[in-house]
């Protein structure tokens, strides 16, 4: 494992300078070099737009992602499979690269000549002539994962409790970005989003119901007698 | 404050990175890459050029348009004589 003494900027700064390099890298791939220019899609002017679609997929992924590491936190269902302190990192890391995720998504779509949406469009809730309830939609969820994040450094000042109120969001959250690529996506009705839009749904009603049977679990009382008895057994063999 | 597990965080961005790259690419060239931007509908169009057809019939029957080349004069674009018995 690297590790590295890094300023405290930086640790923000690396996934937001990591998306304007992906950004790059992805503007390279999108412009084959052996595909004649007049022809290729991707030389058109609606790379913007398709620059847009799959960097939605993106986010989604990665929206997937971090709120299964949380299930998994705080159900330990990955503890035999992942270092638990890698799904705790890994889950703040991709809590906040996914909002840079979910900037690029919305902000590339900026340049688009056919589209022409304005930033006010893209980011006021409802303010966008195309789909303005679907792409309303998103900007909340930008918002709201905004605020869900950022709690997570405020726990000082919201409490233990606040900061539970506010996760629990993240639900909410989530299912507004599947509502939001299901009704603003151009891809929605191919096999393969539908696919992924399922079982990224499926997924998190499956670990959350995993969560909360855990959250039982832990929560009722151990049985009494015998058992006790043979731990205190224990106890004295070990003392003794 | 110290970086952790620098080698998944860099995975996890290059993969996105490169999602986000071939996928674009993807789309435009097999899954639906064919379609508009919905919002396009929306934009007002530019008259580029008019081009005039006219419906005609082939021998065999079928119909099929064949590009005038001039525009129609207001009285050949008028619209179709019907017409009928003298009463």
């Amino acid at each position: 494992m690297a590790s590295t003494r890094w300023p405290a900027l930086a640790r923000l700064a690396l996934p937001v300078a990591a998306i304007i390099l992906a950004g790059a890298v992805a503007l390279q791939f999108s412009l084959p070099a052996d595909t004649p220019p007049a022809t290729s899609a991707m030389s058109s002017v609606h790379r913007w737009w398709y620059l847009g679609r799959a960097s939605g997929f993106v986010a989604f992924g990665l929206l997937l992602a971090s709120v299964l590491l949380g299930l998994g936190i705080s159900s330990r269902v990955f503890d035999g499979l992942l270092m638990r302190p890698w799904v705790f990192d890994m889950h703040q890391f991709l809590s906040i690269f996914v909002l840079a995720a979910m900037l690029f998504h919305a902000l590339i779509l900026l340049p688009d000549p056919y589209a022409h949406f304005s930033l006010i469009e893209l980011m006021v809730p409802f303010a966008s002539r195309y789909r303005p309830v679907a792409v309303g939609l998103g900007a909340i969820v930008l918002y709201g994962s905004i605020i869900v994040t950022l709690s997570s450094y405020a726990k000082q000042w919201i409490g233990q409790r606040g900061w539970r109120l506010l996760h629990y969001a993240s639900f909410a959250l989530f299912a507004g970005a599947l509502v939001h690529g299901v009704l603003a996506g151009a891809d929605s009705h191919q096999a393969w989003a539908q696919v992924a839009y399922l079982v990224g749904g499926l997924a998190v009603v499956f670990f959350t119901f995993f969560r909360i049977l855990a959250a039982r679990s832990i929560a009722r009382p151990k049985p009494a007698g015998p058992a006790r008895a043979i731990t205190a057994a224990r106890g004295d063999t070990a003392s003794a | 404050m110290r970086v952790r597990y620098i080698t998944s965080k860099v995975t996890a961005v290059a993969a996105s990175a490169a999602l986000v790259g071939g996928g674009s690419a993807w789309i435009a060239t097999t899954a639906g890459g064919q379609e508009e931007p919905a919002a396009a509908q929306q934009a007002p169009a530019t008259i580029v050029r008019r081009i005039y057809l006219v419906q005609r019939v082939a021998p065999d029957g079928s119909t099929y348009l064949e590009p005038l080349a001039a525009p129609p004069s207001p009285r050949t674009a008028s619209r179709p004589v019907t017409r009928t018995r003298a009463s």
